[in-house]
């Protein structure tokens, strides 16, 4: 009995024993998520990406600091100045344009390229120029080439701003190439797989980064290749489900952060104001220009719904039943609109002055025909707009658009920055004019002496990639492109 | 002599093998044993006899073998069976002495009596000094080289708190004890010599009668409810001891799963009650709690902001409430004006004149706050015979929180844990255990429907009671079940920002129910005499089953309602099959050998759905009750298995040195495929009795001495699925809640920023102690003292890479830290006199850790927020508070703007450490006969806490601090300014003598006087702006955790009056004082943590207020 017992039990364990490698093996493999997908199911995620990063928490800072909004509770009462930023502020956005937009957008053009879709390699591209342009923009020198090879690169080395533009040049060119090809471009949010659409987006964005660089020859081409009708404009597509299709400004405003942000005595606001509600008399309206229902779409007037004065109106059909306000669902990312101004000033520029009030009245039409984004609350409130032709005595000296400049040159080149600035409220382009034509129409400064002519490297970057330029440039030190 | 011998046998066996030394079983082999030994004793005949029965003090039980020995002499005899005795003395007079291990000596002086009754207490100092070890076997404490608390189940029970652990708080030295809030089945979070592990759990490994038992606290975040810990589902009544492997060696044998130490818990088993076979215990504990702090908040100015009032501001920085007119306030209640109707039938229209000087402070606060009780009631069976035992218990507990409303804990557990001896080789042994747990909670923490988000910023002078009504709009059409808030006091929003607590508390529902089932099955083979086999499969499992109901007109997802149902289940499959060989080397040398293995699987589920956007104004459980876009499922699951081999090898010299070794061999399927496939976990210790020694051996000053050392090795495992590069859906957010997921379009994936690593091993810690443990004066006076140090290597956690390389990190062994302490432990009887005896037990510790290496990453996020975090920092103790500072020249001083004011300094830095320089427990017991008084003092000293709702409170205007009024004279008015650069002339009143009164404070931060007001306070000055560092106090402690007076009657006659054994009458009073220095400040207890029992430390924002109790309880034992 003894006997049997124990050597029954020494021979369980010895099974025992050898059973231990097989017990633990193949378990490696994640039951909650897969370890790959298709190109064609990642793209649509690359835009998602891409559309949030232009939409998020860097355009509430810029658009803070530049008078489009205000920072009215919380945190947000010292990050309303650059005075209470710091460099964690940047953490979020900096992670989800190079891990979310570019390393994914690479990703997805080795996908494509291995299924031979030249086309949704080439919306790859054009994705990723479209999030590494704005960050060059905003930050000056930042990893490119070395960006996304962590066996290769685990510390990306910063480079020169100017050879990011120059190369975002050649990768839109390639896109261009790209689209030429075969393939199809799947789940499309933004164009619905329209070739001519992504084709005229990669000349926009060629366009907008030969004005950030200042080269307004090569811009006035690309932008009249570019989006130049409604039809092509891009607008991120949100819709309303919160937590994944809200736009990002909805979300913050009303269901995250009410009252941390609203436009109480806003710059843009008072600009646009035909009411006058704030006392401030700034309103640009005149004799030729009515602001009533672009005023109307881009802020609230004096509802204070969670903020005093006025607000971005975030107001939208599905919560509200109201029109859509310009933060309330669809957001622009790029329009007919601001190729058309690229135009203009790329000839004031040229001291073409009768070409840049050509231009600049076109685009004055485009506002009447259903440009600008106001039309649908114009026509469900009758809010009146207005956008004559102005002709060249109307920049002159006291003129209706001279504000005291001493030739109709400058006062063209002021109106069409005003104009740019208040057609684009809460876009980051718009920072970027800001601080390229260093604060040309006279946003008054909030903080200190002068505007800040950047963003902070992030804290996170700071911390582990020792290639982060240094000394660390503060809010004072323009990037290269506009020093 | 064939009996005597086995006796002998088998007392060395006791003494000196590894298994299975107790007081009980002790005591029954000397009932069979003595009988013989009495048999083969001749008795010297004397001129006069004394005769008498020794019993137990503990349950009057007849007491066998207890040696009796005429004082001063070697004669004597020792009790028969039934614990009676028979003695001769020369002379009249003398004294007996009567001992028995594990009881105390007592000696009876002997008079002119003939009949001597002695009943004997048990040895507290002795008693303990049976420990068990990791695979749950019991031993001798004096052969062990490593240090140990031991804690009796009763010491748990009697702490007045619900949770076993809870219980622990501030009775061992090393063992930090806290529990994260006052709410109803809060969890606690346990640390054992520091925390040596950065982003792995540090909670340490629980083993209930030798099967590990999950203590998961699920989803502790800086908003949401208090989360229960999974240890809570065990009853404190059924536990025998709590026995603290701390150092690395003891813990040793549970390899990569005890780097956090080892609490090894024993239920009680069935023992045969005084005089019966079995008995019946019946105990009901009646409790009530109170709110131990409050947060001290300013009456004098009402709602709104820069001095004017305002009905919808957020701040309290309007008119000052005592220069109203007083009566009722102006309002709009013409026909057709909107308007709020409350349930309760009161109307409020559109305020245009505050007049009204009322302040709600006090009914705001009894509106949410109440005595919070519980009744707990427990009922026990126990019995035993010769070749069975079994034990039976069943409790209730029924709690009802501090908060009013849906706030409650209910918990009923059954538990059954028998014994058969089959035959003289093979005993079965099966203990079960069910729990079930039923719970309410409520909203904390920084979350605008949380409770203190919005109770602590609502204006005094703004009556929170009608919190629910029906708002007529200008048109008068109704809108039913709207919430009334102080940001919208018509209800004429869906949104009311923040939630009224009246809100919070009955209309948000939080319920959680969960069902635990723990049960093993022991099978002891005895093949031979030297060996003895084990097979110990066992399981635990739990579900829970978690809501969270936000109805509409909640201040989450905007007012339009939303709702998360989860049901979350682990299950753990544990099998330990070993082998225990005692041997014989020589006459001297003694040895134990220990061979076995170890299956252990986990599994985990979170399955649920988020629904939100509610179609009917019905706080419904219903997934239904919203559209298929507004629907969100959601499943996770897990299995990690982990199997090894394991050997201990125990080998004594006599009783002066033993020497222990253990080796366990693992593998886990969570290490990485590109690493190295079992590591090997080695302990060694060494114990040296010296009291043992010839010349101290009979000491009467020295009753024991040991010295030890150790050294072992431990693990952490990594988390499952770390070892591949994942896809995941993709989802974009950002820091201030807004997100984005392609799930709301067409579906798509990326892939995941966290980076797949083959090489993944698990943590290691190496620890090295040294000790001695010194008792003396017949064990009157002990000391334990124990220096550690360990340094932990290859620590997880998810290492920051620069996002630049298209990921933000990946999960590697890439930290090191290490620990180093020392723990005194300190019991002594300072006072016996006749029946009185006071007993002090004290302890002290103090750890020092630091984090040596982080693999370049500078710093790294644990817990909290953006502006303040608790984070590990290369060369700083683990947990440190990181965050915005002030802006300081190289000579450390502040530099200030042109108005004088500091600025924030560009980076981030360390604030502040958690971590305490030294903690301690004093605890003090008094009896005089049937009377116990026992005072337990815990001290904290030196951590450091962010006091986050005070800086919050400060943007508010809700601090008494902000409340201040400065009068300055003309001069000073037009020179001093506030952070815009303004003169107290622009913004405070004009006396109309000259001088200046404003709202705030003057302060000098070396640039000339400067005055703060709100512009300040609502900017670099408050909590809302970026300086966290001028809210970090001192979050040090000492409180009077515990006192309890117990009398128990179980005299002679009260047994035969009534049949009973005893009745134990308790009164316990919990966190009777609290003495903290930043009391004014903090406005909780400090013992407090947001963010529950996970890594970061030290943050408090709205934490639900902690408690005070007062308990009154009872127990019958039959």
């Amino acid at each position: 009995m003894k006997k049997i017992f124990k050597y029954l039990l020494l021979a369980l364990l010895a099974w025992n024993m050898s059973a231990c490698e097989s017990f633990i093996d193949d378990m490696e493999v994640d039951p909650n998520n897969p370890g790959d997908a298709t190109a064609a199911r990642m793209i649509e995620g690359v835009m998602v990406a891409d559309m949030f990063v232009h939409t998020g928490d860097l355009n509430r800072l810029a658009g803070m600091w530049m008078g489009y909004f205000t920072g009215a509770d919380r945190q947000y009462l010292t990050l309303d100045t650059w005075g209470g930023s710091v460099a964690a502020d940047y953490n979020n956005t900096w992670g989800n344009i190079y891990t979310g937009v570019i390393a994914q957008a690479r990703i997805v053009q080795e996908k494509a390229s291995t299924e031979n879709n030249l086309r949704l390699r080439g919306v790859a591209k054009i994705l990723e120029a479209h999030a590494l342009g704005t960050t060059a923009q905003l930050w000056g020198d930042v990893p490119n080439t070395e960006a996304n090879n962590i066996d290769e690169f685990p510390n990306p080395a910063y480079e020169s701003q100017a050879s990011v533009y120059a190369s975002l040049q050649t990768l839109l060119n390639s896109a261009l190439a790209d689209l030429a090809g075969v393939g199809s471009i799947p789940n499309d949010i933004f164009y619905g797989g329209s070739v001519a659409n992504w084709s005229a987006f990669a000349h926009s964005l060629k366009a907008r980064y030969f004005v950030h660089t200042g080269d307004f020859a090569n811009a006035e081409t690309e932008a009249a290749l570019g989006i130049t009708t409604l039809s092509e404009e891009l607008w991120a597509p949100f819709g309303s489900t919160f937590g994944a299709t809200f736009n990002p400004y909805y979300d913050f405003m009303v269901y995250n952060r009410p009252g941390y942000m609203g436009a109480d005595n806003a710059y843009a606001a008072e600009l646009l104001d035909p009411y006058d509600l704030s006392g401030s008399g700034r309103s640009r309206s005149n004799a030729k220009t009515n602001e009533e229902a672009r005023f109307n779409w881009n802020y609230l007037p004096y509802y204070e719904i969670y903020a005093s004065g006025y607000e971005p109106n975030y107001l939208n059909d599905f919560d509200w039943a109201e029109p859509n306000g310009k933060f309330g669902l669809e957001f622009p990312l790029y329009t007919a609109g601001e190729s058309l101004l690229i135009i203009a000033e790329a000839r004031i520029r040229a001291n073409d002055v009768a070409g840049a009030i050509a231009a600049y009245n076109n685009y004055r039409t485009y506002l009447v025909n259903g440009g600008g984004g106001f039309h649908d609350i114009s026509s469900a409130y009758d809010y009146a707009f207005q956008y004559d032709p102005y002709v060249l005595a109307d920049f002159q000296a006291g003129g209706m658009v001279n504000h005291g400049q001493a030739s109709a040159a400058e006062a063209i080149l002021f109106e069409i920055m005003e104009e740019r600035y208040v057609s684009m409220v809460g876009e980051l382009e718009a920072f970027s004019d800001w601080r390229r034509t260093n604060n040309l129409i006279g946003v008054p400064v909030k903080f200190g002496t002068s505007i800040p002519e950047r963003f902070l490297y992030p804290q996170v970057e700071i911390n582990t990639n020792p290639n982060v330029p240094s000394p660390l440039p503060d809010f004072s030190t323009p990037t290269p492109v506009n020093q | 002599m064939n009996g005597f011998l086995s006796f002998d046998l088998t007392f060395c066996d006791c003494r000196d093998g590894v298994i299975n030394l107790n007081l009980k079983r002790m005591r029954k082999f000397l009932q069979t044993s003595f009988l013989l030994l009495l048999i083969s004793l001749s008795v010297a005949a004397q001129e006069r006899s004394v005769s008498g029965r020794v019993t137990s003090t503990e349950d009057g039980s007849a007491l066998p073998g207890v040696n009796v020995v005429i004082k001063g002499t070697t004669n004597g005899t020792v009790t028969d069976s039934e614990g009676n005795y028979r003695l001769n003395l020369p002379t009249s007079g003398g004294a007996l002495v009567f001992s028995f291990i594990g009881l105390q000596t007592t000696e009876v002086i002997v008079g002119d009596r003939a009949v001597v009754d002695v009943s004997l207490a048990l040895d507290v100092t002795q008693l303990s000094e049976v420990v068990v070890t990791a695979l749950g076997i019991e031993s001798d404490v004096t052969k062990l080289g490593s240090a140990t608390s031991k804690i009796g189940g009763s010491s748990a029970k009697e702490s007045g708190e619900t949770g076993v652990i809870q219980g622990l708080a501030g009775k061992a030295s090393g063992v930090l004890v806290q529990k994260t809030a006052g709410d109803p089945g809060a969890g606690a979070y346990i640390q054992i010599r520091g925390q040596s592990t950065i982003t792995s759990s540090v909670q340490p490994l629980i083993v209930v009668d030798g099967v590990p038992m999950f203590n998961t606290t699920a989803g502790s975040n800086v908003g949401g409810v208090i989360e229960q810990s999974r240890m809570n589902d065990l009853n404190p009544n059924d536990i025998e001891s709590v026995q603290i492997l701390k150092g690395a060696s003891a813990a040793a044998l549970w390899g990569s799963r005890a780097a956090n130490g080892v609490m090894v818990i024993t239920t009680k088993k069935g023992k045969k009650g005084v005089g019966k076979k079995f008995s019946v215990v019946y105990g009901a504990t009646y409790s009530v709690d109170k709110i131990s702090y409050k947060h001290d908040l300013q009456t004098k100015f009402g709602q709104g902001s820069n001095g004017i009032y305002s009905p919808v501001n957020a701040n309290a920085y309007g008119d000052k409430i005592e220069d109203r007119s007083g009566g009722a306030d102006g309002v709009v209640n013409t026909p057709g004006a909107p308007y709020f109707e409350s349930i309760s039938g009161k109307k409020y229209y559109e305020i245009t004149a505050k007049n009204d000087r009322s302040n709600f402070e006090q009914s705001n606060f009894d509106q949410v706050f109440q005595d919070g009780h519980f009744l707990e009631q427990n009922i026990s069976l126990s019995g035993a015979s010769d070749n069975s035992s079994i034990f039976a218990s069943f409790s209730n507990l029924d709690q009802e929180g501090i908060i009013v409303g849906n706030s409650d804990y209910k918990r009923s557990t059954f538990r059954i844990n028998g014994s058969n001896k089959l035959s003289d080789q093979v005993n079965l042994k099966t203990n079960f255990s069910y729990a079930k747990v039923k719970s309410n909670r409520i909203q904390q923490g920084s979350n605008t429907a949380g409770l203190y988000l919005g109770f602590l910023r609502t204006p005094s002078d703004f009556d929170n009671r009608d919190y629910k009504g029906t708002y007529y709009n200008a048109a008068g059409i109704p809108a039913f079940n709207r919430q009334r808030s102080y940001r919208r006091y018509l209800g004429n929003s869906l949104n009311p920002i923040y939630n009224n607590p009246g809100w919070t508390v009955n209309e948000q529902k939080n319920p959680t129910e969960v069902d635990r089932f723990l049960g093993n099955l022991e099978l002891e083979v005895k093949p031979t005499s030297w060996l003895t086999l084990i097979a110990r499969p066992g399981v635990d499992f739990y579900e829970d089953r978690r809501q969270s109901i936000f109805p509409i007109g909640s201040a989450a997802n905007s007012g339009n309602g939303t709702a998360t149902e989860q049901y979350l289940s682990e299950r753990q499959f544990n099998m330990d099959m070993f082998g225990i060989a005692n041997f014989k080397l020589t006459d001297h040398i003694l040895g134990t050998g220990v061979l076995g293995a170890n299956f252990n699987e986990r599994t985990q589920h979170n399955d649920g759905f988020t629904y939100q956007n509610f179609i009917l104004d019905l706080p419904i459980s219903n997934a239904a009750n919203a559209t298929n876009e507004n629907t969100f499922p959601f499943d996770f699951e897990s299995v990690q298995r982990t199997s090894a081999g394991y050997g201990t090898l125990n080998l004594g010299y006599d009783e002066l040195l033993y020497l222990n070794a253990t080796l366990r061999v693992e593998n886990a399927s969570t290490f990485g495929s590109g690493a190295q496939s079992t590591f090997a976990y080695p302990s060694v210790d060494v114990a040296f009795n010296f009291n043992q020694l010839g010349a101290l051996k009979n000491s009467r000053v020295l009753s024991a001495g040991k010295l030890r050392a150790a050294y072992g090795e431990v693990g952490i495992q990594p988390i499952p699925y770390s070892t591949l590069d994942d896809y995941v859906v993709a989802v974009y957010a950002e820091g201030w809640g807004p997100a984005v997921s392609a799930a709301g379009y067409s579906g798509s994936y990326g892939r995941s920023v966290i980076k797949g690593n083959r090489s993944l091993e698990p943590e290691r810690k190496k620890e090295i102690e040294f000790g001695t443990d010194l008792s003396f004066f017949e064990n009157r006076l002990s000391l334990n003292a124990t220096y550690y140090t360990n340094e932990t290597t290859g620590a997880l956690f998810n290492v920051a890479i620069a996002p630049t390389t298209g990921y933000a990190n990946t999960y590697g062994n890439a930290a090191s830290l290490e620990n180093k302490g020392i723990e005194l432990d300190l019991n002594a009887t300072v006072l016996k006199l006749g029946d009185f005896t006071w007993d002090i037990n004290a302890n002290v510790s103090q750890n020092r850790n630091k984090v040596t290496s982080l693999s370049g990453t500078e710093s790294l996020f644990l817990a909290g927020f953006t502006g303040t975090s608790s984070r590990a920092v290369v060369g700083q103790p683990v947990g440190v508070l990181w965050g915005g500072r002030w802006d300081r020249d190289a000579a450390g001083k502040l530099i200030l703007d042109e108005n004088g004011f500091p600025t924030q300094a560009l980076d981030e830095g360390i604030l502040g450490d958690p971590n305490p320089d030294w903690r301690g427990g004093l605890g003090s017991t008094f009896r005089y006969k049937g009377f116990r008084l026992y005072a337990l003092f815990e001290t904290f000293q030196g951590g450091d806490i962010w006091a986050g709702t005070h800086g919050a409170l400060y943007n508010f205007g809700r601090t008494q601090q902000s409340a201040n009024e400065v009068t300055l004279s003309a001069a000073e008015a037009a020179t001093i300014v506030n952070a815009t650069g303004a003169p107290v002339t622009s913004f405070g009143t004009d006396n109309g003598n000259g001088t200046y009164t404003f709202r705030g404070n003057i302060a000098d931060f070396g640039g000339g006087k400067v005055a703060l007001n709100q512009a300040w306070y609502q900017g670099l000055g408050g909590g809302f702006g970026p300086v966290g560092e001028q809210f970090i106090v001192d979050g040090s402690w000492t409180r009077l955790r515990e006192l309890t007076l117990g009398y128990t009657l179980n005299g002679e006659a009260f047994r035969s009056a009534t049949k009973l054994t005893a009745i134990d009458f308790t009164l316990t009073g919990r966190n009777l004082a609290i003495w903290a220095p930043s009391k004014d400040i903090i406005g909780v207890d400090p013992e407090t943590n947001l963010t529950g029992p996970t890594n970061g430390r030290g943050l408090e924002y709205f934490n639900n207020p902690g408690t005070q109790s007062f308990l009154f309880s009872v127990q019958i034992t039959y």
